[in-house]
């Protein structure tokens, strides 16, 4: 008979990546505000996925999926 | 979404859009030249427009033996390329062909869903940032930060709407699937009947 599994994401985990998602939106919104070269704007995609990401995880985390 | 048969089919009418998009472009880029609107040299207009035939003819002769899986990503990487070269010498940011970056958006999320989206969305950000690079814009770069945010904002919400009609056609063909194989069975138990 199955047991029951461990859990995907930890209590810890979870809270780190959403600490990082925060981070990563902070990058985002200071590169748009303060950037003095278009350069910056290639980092976006990486900051952009990685919020997406890490609010993914967030919710399904609150909704308790894993 | 749909197996090699259907993305064929989805290449092929992007071939004969490309062509419509291209001729609209072209009208309205020797218009706005015999206005004095934009000062892109001739050269240029046609160099672009011959590029866009010839890759434009190269995809069609693909496309008659069948969709390699790479196809679709390149036909819009270079359709991304060929627009950013049209706004980097019709006035870089304030470009009036700003828009035509929407409509490879649009065509593509609805055509293949999400993942084309979240593509779509990367190589524009890429590509625009190089544009911005090359043609610094006069006013604040914050300004073309929001038009990056807003396209990324489209290219989410219009992945996701095609995510849900990718979803309900699913169930449809599911149902039809079912209601083809309930027929067979109840004719066949008619016949075992006789």
């Amino acid at each position: 008979m199955m047991g029951r599994r461990p859990p995907v994401l930890t209590a810890g985990l979870s809270a780190a990546v959403g600490i990082a998602g925060v981070v990563l939106f902070g990058l985002l919104v200071g590169i748009a505000w303060r950037a003095t070269s278009a350069v910056w704007f290639l980092v976006f995609p990486l900051l952009v996925l990685g919020v997406l990401a890490s609010a993914g995880i967030a919710v399904l985390w609150i909704l308790r999926h894993f | 979404m749909g197996g090699p048969g259907m993305e064929q089919q989805i290449e092929r009418s992007k071939v004969v859009v490309r062509w419509i998009v291209a001729a609209v472009l072209l009208a309205a880029v020797a218009y706005l030249k015999t206005r004095g609107e934009v000062a892109v040299p001739w050269a240029i207009v046609i160099a672009l427009t011959a590029g866009l035939a010839v890759l434009n003819l190269g995809y069609w002769a693909i496309l008659r033996r069948g969709a390699p899986l790479w196809l679709k990503y390149l036909t819009t990487a270079t359709d991304l390329g060929l627009i950013s070269v049209l706004v980097a010498v019709t006035g870089g940011s304030g470009s009036v062909f700003y828009f035509a970056y929407f409509i490879v958006l649009v065509s593509n999320s609805f055509r293949y869903g999400m993942g084309m989206a979240l593509y779509v969305a990367t190589l524009y950000n890429v590509a625009y940032a190089v544009l911005l690079r090359l043609h610094p814009p006069q006013g604040d770069l914050t300004v073309e930060a929001v038009k990056i945010f807003a396209f990324w904002g489209i290219a989410l919400y219009a992945g996701y709407l095609a995510m849900r009609f990718q979803r309900q056609t699913h169930i449809l063909q599911s149902y039809e699937e079912t209601i083809a194989r309930l027929r067979q069975e109840v004719g066949a138990s008619k016949q075992e009947s006789r």
